[in-house]
């Protein structure tokens, strides 16, 4: 089942100096000549001077786990060749939008920053690997634009390969497994893509909203890129806010913005009243409390808080949500998108899924706290993926940001969590193949080039 | 020397905690996971080496440094 087309996400607006550099207030789609007119294409910086210079930028990837960039090409660049670049564009978890914003309104940008690596790390191959029916069609497009003109010189093969939206399929290993013809599921580790990716080749894996953010320093060097957001994480980043905000949508900030600012960008809490909380990461960063508004949005700073800001989505929990339900649903939600792989991520997640929903339903006592807590540290850190680590991370958090919520909970029935939440914490169309399905069934390639 | 359990091809037979228990351990579904992150002390070396040739399903790896 490939080709879903999802909604399209609005745009609500920018917090940094200087005004959006990604997101433009569009509906249509940028073409390969307006894209160039506007100063795209043209990068003086090739070749090793790209690394260099992203060196200084201190790009981190935007796909989850804030990785800095310039270490992992260097990683890449440095094993013997053929190398491979991949554009992450699948975009696995259910609240962000992000990367099919970029692929089906700003194609060549993505496609100009995989471009400079490529160039920087000496690939000849790029795969645009996406879920997504429309950004993978804008994304072959894009393909065709630049296989039209002849004036860029020789470029890199760019295919395009389409999956089946699932969670896990955007985790690195995956991504290779589905290029090289198996289904979307994650391998052992070692060995990393870098080691040994697509047809056992050092393959980059990068997000593309990181891809965008390259395009940018090679057109205007790392010192501008700098020009916004913090130090150890500097320049700007997509949100994707959702939930129960008046204005739901893409918003570009400066790193260490306040989610104070961002939320009244998107027009407040609807119904008015203070937040329940925040759902992060999408589903993996755990849930936080409403004291979250007041805290800088950056990985580093948000870390060491206990809260993962993953790939930038946050779900606004309105006054009158039970984040028991909330963690309840998400548990269900990491339940159902397990692989069903490894024997400790099929019966961890599903005795998460259980006791969650015990408390949800006013049917937990004390021990029963207790068990929740030893599920979610026994299931951390052992999977081949670390989807169970997301199971985790909402228990984990439930307990430490709302001890006295918990308390309530047990053996007692809340009224509150009857409301489905639902509308709040969506689910994903398609369930992972679980292995032994056959490769034609979960991917389509197109080879553009 | 570190080890790793592989969660995809461990069955959860238990061999491994039989043979060597102070490395590793058998979570509540059965499954089997080094404590410690893995670390092996030095006395534990030898009957480490002896649960990686026993488990079945060659599950149990040394991870390279
Ligand atoms: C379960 C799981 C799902 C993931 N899904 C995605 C995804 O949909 N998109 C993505 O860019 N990265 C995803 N990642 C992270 C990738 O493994 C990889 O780190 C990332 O694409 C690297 O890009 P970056 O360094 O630019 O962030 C996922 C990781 C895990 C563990
Ligand atoms: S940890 Fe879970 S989701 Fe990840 S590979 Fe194993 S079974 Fe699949
Ligand atoms: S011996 Fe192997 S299969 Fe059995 S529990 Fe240990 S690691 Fe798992």
């Amino acid at each position: 089942m490939t080709g879903a087309a999802l909604a399209d996400p609005p745009l609500v607006g920018a917090i940094t100096v200087g005004g959006e550099r990604l997101l433009q207030q569009r509906c249509d789609r940028e073409s390969f000549a307006e894209y160039r007119a506007a100063g795209g294409y043209r990068n003086a910086v090739r070749g090793a001077g790209v690394l260099r210079e992203l060196s200084v930028a201190g790009l981190r990837g935007r796909g989850g786990a804030a990785f800095p960039t310039a270490i992992k090409w260097q990683a890449v660049a440095e094993r013997p060749g053929p190398r491979h670049v991949v554009v992450n564009a699948e975009e696995g978890e259910p609240a962000s939008a992000k990367d099919r914003w970029l692929l089906r309104h700003r194609p060549h940008i993505v496609v100009e920053g995989a471009l400079a690596a490529a160039s920087a790390i000496g690939a000849d191959t790029i795969w645009i690997y996406v879920a997504d029916r429309p950004a993978a069609e804008s994304a072959r497009e894009a393909a065709a634009e630049l296989r039209a003109d002849t004036s860029l010189g020789p470029i890199p093969r760019i295919n395009v390969v389409e999956v089946p939206h699932t969670y896990v399929a955007g985790e690195e290993t995956s991504v290779v497994r589905a290029i090289d013809g198996g289904p979307a599921l994650p391998t052992t580790k070692p060995p990393r893509p870098f080691e040994r990716g697509a047809a056992g080749s050092p393959t980059l894996v990068q997000n593309a909203e990181t891809l965008a953010h390259v395009a940018l320093i090679v057109r205007s060097g790392a010192k501008q890129f700098r020009g916004a957001g913090s130090n150890t994480a500097p320049g700007t980043l997509l949100l994707t806010i959702s939930g129960d905000c008046i204005r739901p949508g893409l918003v570009e900030v400066a790193t260490g913005t306040r989610l104070r600012e961002v939320l009244a960008l998107a027009g407040g809490v609807r119904g008015g009243g203070a937040p329940a909380g925040f759902a992060f990461g999408g589903y993996f960063g755990g849930i936080a409390g409403p004291r979250t508004v007041d805290l800088p949005i950056e990985h580093d700073a948000l870390r060491t808080e206990g809260i993962g800001l993953g790939c930038g989505a946050v779900i606004v929990l309105g006054t009158h949500r039970c984040v028991v339900a909330v963690a309840a649903t998400i548990g269900k939600f990491f339940a159902a998108q397990s692989a069903h792989q490894c024997g400790v991520c099929v019966r961890g997640t599903a005795a998460i899924q259980g006791a969650l929903e015990r408390l949800r339903g006013g049917r937990a006592d004390p021990a029963n706290v207790e068990q929740l807590q030893r599920f979610a540290g026994l299931v951390r850190g052992r999977g081949a993926c670390a989807l169970p680590d997301g199971a985790a991370n909402v228990v984990e958090s439930l307990i430490r940001e709302f001890p006295g919520t918990v308390a309530d909970h047990v053996g007692r029935v809340c009224l509150r969590c009857r409301l489905p939440v639902d509308d709040v914490i969506p689910n994903l169309a398609a369930r992972p193949v679980t292995s032994g399905a056959r490769p034609e069934e979960t991917r389509s390639r197109e080879e553009s080039q | 020397m570190r080890v790793q359990v592989d969660a995809v091809k461990c069955v959860g037979n238990g061999t491994c905690y039989e043979v060597c228990p102070s490395v590793f351990a058998i979570d509540d579904w059965g499954y089997a996971y080094a404590e410690a992150d893995g670390q092996v002390l030095p006395d534990d070396e030898p009957t480490v080496r002896e649960a990686i040739q026993a488990c079945p399903e060659m599950a149990i790896s040394i991870v390279p440094d």
